[in-house]
């Protein structure tokens, strides 16, 4: 198995990154929604949940669900 | 988007009455009312993921995602409206299961090598023009890997491997490898704190090799 640089250079970045206080997906999940709401009433969700954020940002597929939750309930809340 | 939440707190039912409504046997009229919000929430959500049939799947989805809320609305806690929590765990049902549709061919063949070993990394690096940078991509590359080879176990290196450098998903990674995404997150989170510890008593700065490249 080979690497290029963009992937060692991702690999490094996240071994660099890592905190021994990360939470896991579960964790995570079960403050998804309050994360979402604090950011479509456009307040800080990133300093209230700062291990979410963190997460978020290192989970692809927790991300991908913070960005679909993010369009859905962005509708819902349109028309209630 | 703050009258997003002005809207929001407009909805018809409380969210005490919410899971009052849906205790079993549920109203009716609130599940039909929690379905159509699921149905429009999710429509919108997979916009980008589902160009054909989108209406249809995301039905489909819904119906899923109603009996798990029902089965699990004592463990909403009132921390957001309860349509959120709904909204998320649908969402959460509909994405698992497309990614498991869409990598569904991938198998422990694909994260092991040939033999059935975890497969060795090696730095691929010619494109790479300066012989410094060369030299020092290769050098951490080597460090990486003997590393990974002397301070983690087989199933961090797996993992490691797999979502890291391959870059599958680590819910299907960790179906495979008899365990959650949960867990994967947790294995690939203590061999990250393994390297970058093993990296520090040797000396050797990331954050100054991130800069220098």
């Amino acid at each position: 198995m080979k690497l290029n640089r963009t992937i060692l250079k991702r690999i490094i970045r996240a071994i660099a990154d890592t905190r021994a206080d990360e939470i896991a997906c579960d964790e995570c999940f079960r403050e998804l929604d309050r994360f979402v709401e604090l950011k479509l009433t456009g307040k800080s969700a990133e300093e209230a949940l700062p291990l979410v954020k963190y997460h978020l940002d290192h989970c692809p597929a927790c991300r991908e669900e913070y960005e679909a939750l993010f369009e859905a309930l962005k509708v819902t809340g349109k028309r209630m | 988007m703050l009258s997003w939440f002005k809207k929001i707190k407009r909805t018809h039912y409380s969210d005490e009455e919410w899971v009052k409504l849906l205790r079993r046997p549920p109203d009716e009229k609130a599940i039909h009312e929690l379905r159509e919000i699921l149905r429009r929430g999710l429509i919108n959500a997979l916009a980008s993921r589902i160009k054909r049939d989108r209406e249809q799947i995301a039905e489909d989805y819904v119906q899923e995602a109603l009996l798990k809320i029902l089965d699990n609305l004592e463990s909403y806690r009132y921390e957001a409206r309860f349509t959120s929590w709904a909204m998320k765990i649908a969402i959460h049902e509909a994405l698992t299961d497309l990614r498991r549709k869409h990598w569904k061919d991938i198998s422990l063949n694909n994260l092991n090598g040939r033999d059935g070993s975890v497969p060795i990394i090696e730095v691929y690096s010619s494109e790479d023009p300066a012989p410094d940078y060369e030299t020092g991509l290769r050098l951490m590359m080597q460090e990486l890997q003997r590393i990974m080879e002397e301070s983690l176990t087989e199933k961090q290196r797996l993992a490691i491997t797999s979502v890291m450098v391959q870059g599958l998903p680590a819910d299907q990674v960790a179906k495979l490898m008899g365990t959650n995404r949960n867990n994967m997150y947790k294995l690939i989170h203590d061999a990250r704190m393994k390297i970058k510890h093993e990296f520090e008593k040797n000396g050797i700065e990331l954050t100054d090799f991130l800069d220098k490249t």
